[in-house]
């Protein structure tokens, strides 16, 4: 009998001294910080972009409209997205410094978010410049769907602009998207 | 009498309400009816059985290589999130989450004669493996900006996930006095199947020439099958027609249990099974899902020409589209079971009994026996093997006992206890595996609960 009575007594021991630790299921708030980046947009124009051949004059101004991109209105972006850095690295092999305007425009060409004009000096080949836009749910940023890059020539300065002359105006582009899910 | 009584209620109490394990315990315990689902060719000593529905035999295990509740849920003042960054940093690719459920709801045997013990059945299992995307995991939660160079690989997404009903039928036969062998055959009926494995590929951000970045997907090969998970084109939320359809689902297959028992000497023996080599072939609800290619983004490369605007996102879309294309359909595809080995080798000694059998005049029994089991699972990356040490003692001829070591991937420090009684027709067994997880549930890696009612008639 004595047989029986050690593994129920064990049993037993180990079942009411059974325990765990203290442990907390009410704290499961798992707060995702993600930071993620990707190339954006290149281009390279030359001063053949900046002349009209048919009147033999300079362009002035140049704009780059770029779209229909649809992923800041994507519900896992626009539910989540708190920060956009946006980062250029310019070549401005022009002896004409270039003052930049970026505009966020929506489906119908509507300017949704203007970012202030920033200038590249003339014969910078290494310029970089961070756009900085903090997002909310009612962000008007979180409604653009093209980018329209507009760059216009300082007419006050620099040798003229002239279509066989190879020095180049050179953008680089990454985005980076904050999100707090 | 009562106190007599007091006892068997006690023990019934321990081996049925408390008694957990893992099934692996049962393993060529006791002449229990439940070993011959283990190893078709264990010996049996009775003219029929048949056990309770759905309690002939129930078994439930859970476990997990990489982190244990403590790890996220340790009440110590840090927040939820500073720990699944812990534990985040300390889990590696190979680990994995696992739970295995089994429950016989019909089972039964009868003697056909001398030599032959015909046992039937029909149970449902669920089993589930999932091995931890480290790599997708800690993009999603850190994104990719402080992984420049960094190549997450694709190949970490492996998964299985099985719900579905075995009828089997078995035979345990003795070949001569040491030799006893058996089969067993099975066919499954898939109410849920989703796999995934053998992927391949990386997507990898660096610096780059053309722009300032350059994002990489190379050697992108990735499948996702399923069936019975989608219904009509969209997911299944009907829980009970994934249990009515373990009967008769339309997903079948065919699987073969063998096994044997050989005595090497009368104190000495060799046991050895192979359970679940078979397959499942899908053919209803099926879906499959995949990607192949290699891509290269670089940003939208702008082409100046005010006369002819470009929808470059549309294009890029395309593109990448036609690099990396998804395909989904409804083609019926084939799953292997996760086949298992068992093998074990048994000293018995101590006091000697002879019981009146069917196969000799009387049989031999010792008290005490102890041994090794080794038990292996082929997983979808590597197999799961199992060794453990037992002590097997017999209290009476009616009840036995088995304590257990094992070390596996889950821990070096497992420790099992289980018993097997015949109270008149009523034969009780119960298991639990992992006793210190017991004490300590949140530390646990791996818990098991093993127990079953069954009436054994000699």
């Amino acid at each position: 009998m004595r047989f029986i009575k050690t593994p129920s007594i064990l049993f037993f021991l180990f079942i009411f001294f059974s325990c765990t630790e203290n442990l907390n299921f009410d704290d499961t708030e798992l707060n995702i910080g993600a930071v993620h980046t990707s190339p954006l947009v290149f281009f390279t124009l030359d001063q053949n972009d900046f002349f009209d051949r048919v009147n033999d004059v300079e362009i002035i101004n140049v704009e780059v409209v770029i779209g229909d991109f649809t992923l800041l209105q994507s519900e896992g972006v626009a539910d989540n997205l708190i920060r956009i850095d946006f980062d250029l690295k310019i070549r401005n092999e022009f002896t004409r410094t270039i003052t930049s305007t970026v505009n966020f425009l929506d489906e119908n060409d509507n300017v949704v978010q203007v970012v202030a004009p920033f200038i590249i000096p003339a014969g910078d080949l290494n310029y970089r410049h961070r756009i900085v836009q903090t997002i909310t749910p009612v962000s008007p940023l979180l409604r653009a769907k093209r980018i329209r890059v507009a760059l216009r020539i300082d007419t006050s300065s620099g040798s003229p602009i002239r279509p066989d002359d190879p020095r180049i105006f050179d953008l680089k582009s990454t985005g980076t998207y904050y999100f707090e899910i | 009498m009562r106190m007599k009584k007091t006892i068997y209620f006690l023990l019934f109490f321990c081996v049925v309400v408390l008694g957990y394990s893992q099934q692996k315990l049962t393993y060529s315990f006791a002449e229990n009816p439940q070993t011959l689902l283990l190893n078709p060719g264990a010996e049996t000593n009775y003219r029929y059985h048949y056990g309770i529905p759905l309690l002939s035999g129930f078994n439930i295990s859970v476990g997990s290589t990489g982190v244990n509740l403590e790890d996220l849920f340790l009440d110590n003042g840090a927040s939820f999130d500073s720990k699944f960054r812990v534990a985040l940093e300390s889990i590696q690719p190979e680990d994995y989450f696992s739970f295995n459920s089994r429950i016989d709801v019909l089972y039964g045997g009868y003697r056909l004669d001398d030599k032959n013990y015909l046992s039937f059945g029909f149970y449902q299992e669920t089993d589930i493996i999932a091995y931890v995307p480290k790599d997708f995991i800690e993009l999603f939660y850190h994104g990719n900006n402080r992984y420049l160079n960094r190549s997450f690989s694709l190949s970490q997404m492996i998964a299985k996930a099985d719900v579905l009903g075995v009828f089997h039928i078995g035979i345990s036969r003795k070949v001569t006095p040491r030799l006893n062998i058996g089969a067993r055959a099975k066919i499954y009926s898939s109410s849920l199947n989703i796999e995934t494995n053998h992927n391949s590929g990386t997507f990898t951000t660096f610096e780059n020439d053309t722009n300032i970045l350059r994002q990489t997907l190379n050697g992108v090969d990735a499948l996702i099958k399923t069936s019975g998970l989608i219904e009509n084109g969209s997911i299944t939320d009907n829980a009970s027609g994934l249990i009515s359809r373990t009967f008769l689902g339309g997903n079948y297959g065919i699987g073969l249990d063998f096994g044997l028992t050989y005595h090497i000497a009368p104190e000495i023996e060799f046991t050895a099974s192979v359970l679940d080599f078979g397959f499942i072939r899908h053919s209803k609800n099926t879906a499959q899902y995949s990607a192949k290619g290699d891509y290269t983004f670089d940003g939208i490369n702008f082409e100046y020409d005010p006369n002819n605007p470009r929808d470059y996102w549309q294009e890029l879309e395309n593109d990448f589209d036609s690099k990396v294309p998804t395909e989904e359909n409804n083609e019926a595809y084939t799953s292997w079971r996760p086949f298992k080995i068992n093998a074990a080798i048994k000293y018995s000694f101590g006091e000697i009994r002879k019981k009146a059998c069917f196969t000799d005049t009387y049989k031999r029994y010792y008290f005490n026996s102890i041994g090794f089991q080794l038990h292996t699972v082929m997983r979808p990356l590597k197999p799961q093997l199992a060794l453990t040490g037992f002590f097997e003692t017999a209290f009476t001829e009616k009840i036995h006992s088995k304590i257990t070591y094992t070390i596996n991937d889950y821990s070096s420090m497992i420790f099992g206890s289980g018993m097997s009684m015949q109270l008149g027709k009523v034969n009780l067994f119960g298991f639990v595996d992992n006793l210190l997880g017991v004490r300590d549930f949140a530390r646990a890696n791996t818990i098991s609960v093993n127990f079953g009612v069954n009436f054994v008639i000699e």
